[in-house]
């Protein structure tokens, strides 16, 4: 890393044609600093699913609302914070997602997004202050 | 959504020719895979080959046809890059869905099975 622990932030407004804009411009940062393609590949779902849950859950699919993410790269983590400003959904359940891949009536279709969140960061709190949502999340650089 | 379907036998083979297979396009993958079932297409080959990125909700869609198609049917997928393969893998859906590196061999697999 040849610049140290630079942070960007960015905005979108809560529509999923933006949520692409951010995880294509994230994992292209995370191959920037990284230099790991799986990594960055990793780091692109959480974010998708996130947004994709705030415009779902936080906003109810109502358009034209902010949506910040800052990202500050590491040399041995990342750490991303997600903020949004519309329903407070408490997130610090980890959710399960057990089924019988066999029992075809019974695979989910949906919820996956927290469960995904959750499995591929190391570190994860949400909360609300001043009306502002914020899911933090921290990814461990494990060979760095 | 730009895809393409083409009809082989009983084997109806669906090509997503998109980047992302995402939220933004997940309930027209739906749509347009439901009128194919109520056509009678009941054996399918996701092609996945073009496909750069999945969310969950894209590949919640293609569960969505799998239990459309139920026990009468099956969905098979070919052509999963990495980053796809990895959506599979983090929600175990690598063990629902039989998973082909190219539509060729999927299609091969899928009509001997019907034989």
């Amino acid at each position: 890393m040849n610049v140290n622990n630079p942070e960007i932030k960015l905005i979108i407004t809560s529509n999923f044609d933006n949520v692409s804009l951010i995880g294509v411009t994230v994992h292209q940062l995370c191959k920037y600093f990284y230099d790991d393609e799986a990594f960055a590949s990793e780091i692109e779902i959480g974010i998708v699913e996130a947004c994709n849950n705030v415009i779902e859950h936080s906003y109810l699919a109502k358009d034209n609302q902010d949506i910040e993410m800052s990202l500050k790269f590491f040399k041995d983590k990342l750490n991303i914070r997600l903020s949004d400003y519309g329903i407070f959904k408490d997130k610090r359940k980890k959710p399960k997602l057990d089924y019988d891949p066999d029992d075809i009536d019974n695979l989910p279709e949906g919820g996956m997004g927290l469960f995904l969140i959750y499995n591929i960061m190391d570190e994860l709190s949400y909360s609300r202050s001043g009306g502002k949502n914020t899911l933090s999340m921290t990814k461990n650089i494990s060979d760095k | 959504m730009n895809f393409e379907t083409e009809i082989k036998g009983k084997v109806t083979i669906v090509t997503l020719n998109e980047k992302r297979f995402d939220a933004k396009i997940a309930v027209t993958f739906k749509d347009a895979m439901k009128s194919l079932i109520d056509k009678g297409s009941l054996f399918f080959i996701v092609n996945l080959k073009a496909v750069e990125f999945i969310d969950s909700s894209g590949l919640g869609s293609i569960v969505t046809v799998l239990k459309l198609v139920g026990r009468k049917g099956d969905v098979f997928v070919s052509g999963l890059n990495d980053s796809v393969m990895q959506m599979f893998s983090l929600t175990r859906m690598d063990r629902v869905f039989k998973i082909f590196p190219n539509v060729e061999d999927a299609f091969v697999e899928l009509n001997n099975n019907l034989e």
